[in-house]
């Protein structure tokens, strides 16, 4: 066993080291479109952490908190990259936008022309009123019809959460505005469809990421193009039955559908959602997360996925398993006609355990091109022998905890046992400099940061997560370029932990009064090339 | 005496109709209101007095950077800042309750969703550092926590300001700010250091009587005898809170509540309805037409239900009893629910821990009544579930407790003809009535249909106030000040659900020891909530029991430590744990002594025993379900032990 363990992490290390140098060195090979200026490759001084990707696919490292911006030096890229949005400019350059779910802040980086990072400032800092944001959309003229890009955010910080809509070229802390009528939800993404899908409608859909009450499928409906001010707003509840159990949603079956109004969304207060869904019989899965429409024509995007991540069975209110476990992936397919109707089918369950899913360890973001899904996971671990998995009749599935985030593939229309996986990523383990710079033993405050070990013994297993996965293949000029955020949550610096200290990178006041941006965590943005849409 | 079926209708009826009965949704609420133009007016002036009474905050301990003498300073600008807050507080709670928590919630670290551990804020937070005495070493992180209330003040804007505020909820607002304040604000639960909760519980009332006033003509015009007594009202409560203001120990808190609070609830009721503004309709526990907390039926246990399982539907409460006292549950058909939460003994064994099936008596915990089981967001010591139906369940379940499966005991009601018919009647949507589902639904739905809450307490509370004697009214006070048992176990259902909302079922680290030893005691094994999601911070941690009914149910604690109240409040006075030898780190009860004397230990037990009810809930039935298997009919009614 001991032995397994040592030339396995020297197989690690041998390959982390391969990642660091051939990164950087290797030559881009993605297909260049003539007009392009941009270059594709390692910008940034950390590795990609790439265990494993698809035949033909490369990665590079835009962005880190490590990087020394050149126009900006002081600038530090915050933790947990999560929700993101590219735009290119009218001078060439471009504008990344991120949220930093823990730091509560968003950040504003600039691209030149060659897609360096040269320039990173805060959007919104935790002094604005501290909001823990999530997933986002950026909305932009050519695609949703609207005047000028929108960042559009979603709050999850309890009962409060609200969506944000924020300028992505306005000056920092002073655009972030409510949209009163989207409720209350604590919401993972806003996802807005493209203005043919619905003509003169404002059609966008919400995830409830409720870890506490359970989260239900939201749609707003404003009339007129880019109108997210005074439409209205409905749950999804299904029309052959009044069950909110989302586990009676089974596999291979297709499940009509309606989206019923919640009245007076904007005179009602925040609980009143949660009993207002109830009353209507909304459909109440584990937490909902991200959610895509499918791309290449209007009548595409009214294909959508989304991602349900799972809670335990047997513990608080999934105690009777109603809910999924280790995460599922729905497809909506809504009506030509009319927004409020469609039809709800299991795409993936990974809590069939002989399924093509068996491997799913709990499912978050979700990214679709004209004819893949990439699903992204957030491995929310259970702990064997916890209370929580105590006390009915399942088997808890240790194996599956045995791996670190993955992105799956499936080419839609494919038979559902094509599911591969795309990419993984996870932490260095070569008992070394790397395992010990980002997978630290103690947090910046000195205490012990106890990561996760897996049924075989490796340390941090699981332990990252993934943020948004975006298409920038116009932007870019080049097809098949995406960004993709990673949280490599075990990567800590600052206090007892040496290099650049990655503690209140916005200059907020959160981190002197709030633990989580006190852990110092670094993220970082993978730049991937050559991926089938 | 009443025969069951005849007290489970009227429950049905005390409770009003289930979430099935069909309900409309509320009509688009367009228009002007009072509330958005003044109210909202009002609440951007005080909003505005509020960021500024912070700016002064921070500027004290900008100055208390230099000269160490401004301490006394430093504990004015804290208590302006938070009297200015009290005024906006029925508003911030209702429209923003999370950053209402964030800037005056408990000063305790909490395990967040996916088990991140949250650091308390505001208020509280500076408060532990600035009282008894300013903690001058800390200035930095006092103006930390300064500066984030500021920056979430910010909140407000799309939270409040850019919302349309609507009459009907203002107006429930008002009504929840003063159910916070009698049932939290005046047990110093927000203010457990600097003890300043009656100047603030002065401050969150005139809030409300701010509030009020722009709708004061047209109650004139509508109603003036109305105006006038809810003028008075307001004038008698202020006064009263203003002149017993200096001594938060001796403050009357039963006359407060009674003769001014409760009555003042009721008046809003009345004038809200004077003016035509129909009450909100939402499912929450606390209802919005109840006159105040305290009335019957003002707090129902539908709220805390499943979604499967929203009414109280009297043949499936019938069921359950029946499947309560049934042993037919257990693996050897003599174990019921009943053999263990005995009706005699407020559903209570009388043991110090349960025993298993097997006659182990040291494994299981203490067993709780299901008395009033119903008022809470989770159950079981450890929280484990949310909803009754589960706890039935696990209890089943568990191979110490009745050892069999939901699915077993399903297939043995089937070869009973009666309980065929029982389960048809009780669930005649069902295509397969016996089912793991249905039974489990019929004893939880049972369970929440044991509500007792008209104890001698609850009708002194209702206006007859014959029924508690001058010791018992002392415990009263006591147990809502000096001995701070209010501030865990909550007015009015004394468990752990948070009031106004009860959205929330508290739990707290208290140091329970493993034998009942003064001095050098040594902490009870049972690590509590910290079993089911492995979190440090939740060691030793258990759910908040009921005060309700204490005078049956000893022996007390979740293992039985303790066996007549007098060691409870022996308990309590000395700290806790901590008073005894325990040293935890999370130990969430002020370690401190409370300091009382053994006569006040004996009012506090003395009113404890007003909280006694068991009215109408303790009979047996006559006679168990018979099956053609003459063995099963030897079924002792409400098992064995």
């Amino acid at each position: 066993m001991k032995n397994n363990l040592l030339s396995f992490s020297l197989a690690l290390l041998a390959l982390a080291a391969t990642l660091t140098a051939g990164c950087s060195e290797s030559p881009n090979k993605a297909e260049q479109t003539p007009k392009s200026t941009v270059e594709l490759k390692q910008y940034s001084v950390t590795p990609t952490f790439v265990t494993e990707i698809a035949s033909g696919v490369e990665a590079y490292t835009l962005i880190s908190s490590d990087d020394v911006l050149p126009e900006s030096p002081n600038f530090v890229f915050g933790g947990m990259a999560d929700g993101a949005g590219l735009l290119k400019n009218p001078d060439g350059t471009f504008t990344f936008v991120c949220n930093h779910e823990d730091n509560f802040a968003v950040s504003r980086i600039t691209l030149d022309k060659t897609f360096k990072p040269v320039k990173g400032e805060y959007l919104m800092t935790s002094n604005d009123g501290l909001y823990r944001l999530c997933s986002a959309t950026m909305v932009t003229p050519e695609v949703h019809g609207v005047p000028s890009p929108r960042f559009i955010t979603c709050g999850e910080s309890g009962w409060d959460s609200q969506t944000h809509i924020v300028d992505p070229y306005g000056a920092p802390s002073a655009t972030d505005r409510i949209l009163t009528n989207f409720g209350y939800w604590s919401a993972e993404n806003a996802v807005t469809l493209p203005k043919g899908t619905y003509p003169n409608k404002t059609v966008t859909i919400i995830g409830d990421d409720d870890f506490a009450n359970g989260g239900e499928l939201v749609l707003y409906v404003g009339e007129g193009t880019g109108n997210f001010d005074n439409g209205k707003l409905y749950v999804a509840k299904r029309r052959d039955s009044n069950s909110r159990r989302e586990r009676d949603i089974v596999q291979n079956r297709v499940y009509p559908i309606e989206f019923v109004e919640i009245t007076n969304p904007k005179t009602r207060p925040a609980a009143e959602f949660n009993a207002e869904a109830a009353r209507l019989n909304a459909i109440l899965f584990g937490r909902v997360e991200d959610i895509d429409y499918r791309k290449g024509s209007d009548a595409a995007a009214r294909e959508l996925y989304f991602c349900v991540t799972g809670q335990a069975w047997a513990g608080n209110r999934n105690a009777d398993s109603s809910r999924t476990m280790y995460g599922r992936v729905y497809r909506l397919m809504l009506d030509a006609q009319n927004p409020l109707l469609g039809t709800l089918e299991v795409i993936f369950d990974g809590d069939d355990q002989t399924g093509p899913a068996r491997q799913f360890m709990n499912v978050d973001n979700i990214c679709v091109t004209e004819n893949y899904v990439y699903i992204q996971e957030d491995p929310n671990r259970y702990r064997a022998g916890s209370g929580e998995l105590q006390g009915v009749n399942f088997v808890f599935d240790g194996v599956r905890q045995n791996h670190d985030c993955r992105i799956y593939q499936w080419k839609i229309g494919s038979p559902r046992s094509t599911l591969r996986t795309f990419l993984e990523v996870g932490p260095p383990r070569d008992n070394g400099e790397l395992q010990r710079k980002y997978m630290p033993e103690r947090n910046p405050d000195g205490s012990a940061t106890g990561w996760f070990v897996s049924p075989d013994g490796r340390r941090g297993i699981g332990e990252w997560e993934y943020g948004a996965m975006i298409d920038v293949s116009n932007e870019t000029g080049r097809p098949g370029t995406f960004l993709v955020c990673v949280q490599s949550h075990t990567w800590r610096q600052g206090g007892v932990n040496p290099g650049r200290d990655f503690r209140n990178p916005d200059g907020g006041t959160l981190p002197a009064a709030q633990g989580p941006t006190n852990r110092g965590e670094g993220s970082y943005v993978l730049i991937l090339t050559n991926v089938p849409r | 005496m009443k025969t069951p079926f005849v007290v489970v209708i009227a429950l049905f009826v005390a409770f009003g109709l289930s979430r099935c009965s069909p309900s409309k949704p509320e009509a688009t609420q367009e228009g002007d209101f009072i509330a958005n133009e003044k109210v909202k007016a009002l609440f951007a002036r005080n909003l505005n007095d509020f960021v500024k009474r912070l700016e002064e905050l921070d500027s004290s301990l900008r100055r208390a950077q230099d000269d160490s003498q401004s301490k006394a300073a430093l504990q004015r600008a804290f208590k302006q800042a938070r009297l200015a807050y009290k005024r906006l507080e029925f508003l911030t709670e209702y429209y923003a309750p999370s950053t209402s928590e964030e800037l005056n919630g408990p000063a305790l670290a909490k395990v967040g969703e996916e088990y991140k551990i949250e650091q308390p804020t505001g208020f509280q937070a500076l408060e532990e550092m600035m009282f008894p005495e300013a903690e001058m070493s800390k200035l930095s992180e006092m103006m930390a926590q300064t500066n984030l209330m500021r920056a979430l003040c910010k909140r407000f804007n799309g939270l409040i300001l850019q919302k349309p505020l609507t009459d009907n909820r203002v107006f429930d607002a008002m009504r929840l700010e003063i159910a916070r304040v009698i049932s939290l604000g005046i047990s110093g639960f927000d203010s457990p250091v600097a003890n300043h909760s009656i100047p603030e519980a002065r401050a969150a009332i005139e809030g409300v009587r701010e509030a009020f006033e722009p709708y004061g003509s047209d109650l004139i015009q509508r109603n003036p005898a109305r105006m006038r007594q809810l003028d008075s009202l307001f004038n008698e409560t202020l006064a009263y809170l203003a002149r017993h203001s200096d001594d938060f120990n001796a403050f009357d808190r039963l006359e407060f509540i009674a003769r001014f609070a409760n009555p003042l609830s009721s008046t809003l009721l009345d004038a809200q309805l004077d003016l035509g503004i129909e009450p909100i309709q939402t499912h929450r526990p606390f209802s919005p037409t109840a006159r105040t907390m305290f009335d019957e039926g003002a707090i129902s246990p539908l709220p805390y239900a499943p979604d499967y399982a929203t009414s109280l539907n009297p043949a499936q409460v019938e069921l359950g009893r029946l499947l309560f006292y049934d042993p037919i549950l257990s693996e050897n058909k003599k174990r019921a629910c009943a053999s263990c939460h005995q009706p005699d003994k407020a559903f209570t064994d009388g043991l110090p821990r349960a025993l298993t099936i097997a006659g182990d008596s040291k494994k299981l915990r203490n067993t709780p009544t299901i008395l009033n089981a119903g008022f809470q967001a989770s159950s079981s010591y450890d929280q484990k579930t949310v909803f009754l139906e589960d706890r039935v369940t696990f209890v089943v379940h568990s191979p110490d407790e009745m050892r069999s499966s939901l699915d077993k005991v399903a297939e043995l009601l089937s070869q009973s003809e009666e309980y065929v018919q029982k389960f048809k009647a009780a669930f005649p949507e069902s295509e397969k009535p016996i089912s793991a589902q249905n039974i489990k639904v019929a004893i939880a739905t049972y369970m929440r249909s044991l509500t007792s809450l008209n104890s001698r307490f609850d009708q002194y509370m209702r206006g007859d106030f014959s029924k508690m004697n001058d010791e018992e009214k002392r415990g009263f006070n006591l147990f809502m000040g000096k001995a701070k048992c209010g501030t865990c176990h909550f007015l009015p259902l004394f468990n752990g659900t948070v009031p106004p909302t009860f959205m929330e079922t508290e739990a707290e680290v208290i140091g329970v020891p493993k034998e009942a030893k003064w001095k050098n005691a040594v902490i009870d094994p049972d690590i509590g909530k910290m079993a089911i999601n492995g979190m440090e911070l939740n060691k030793h941690m258990f759910k908040t029991p009921t005060v309700r009914n204490a005078e049956l149910t000893a022996p007390y604690m979740h293992n039985g430590v303790y066996k007549t109240l007098d060691e409870v409040m022996r308990f309590y006075n000395v700290g806790g744990g901590a008073g005894i030898g325990i040293e935890l780190p999370n130990q969430t009860l002020p370690s401190d002594s409370l300091g009382l004397s053994k006569q006040e230990i004996q009012s506090v037990i003395a009113f404890i025993k007003t909280l006694t009810d068991t009215t109408g809930k303790s009979s047996k039935p006559s006679a168990l379900p018979k099956f053609s298997d003459a063995t099963l009919n030897a079924r002792k009614i409400g098992g064995e032990l």
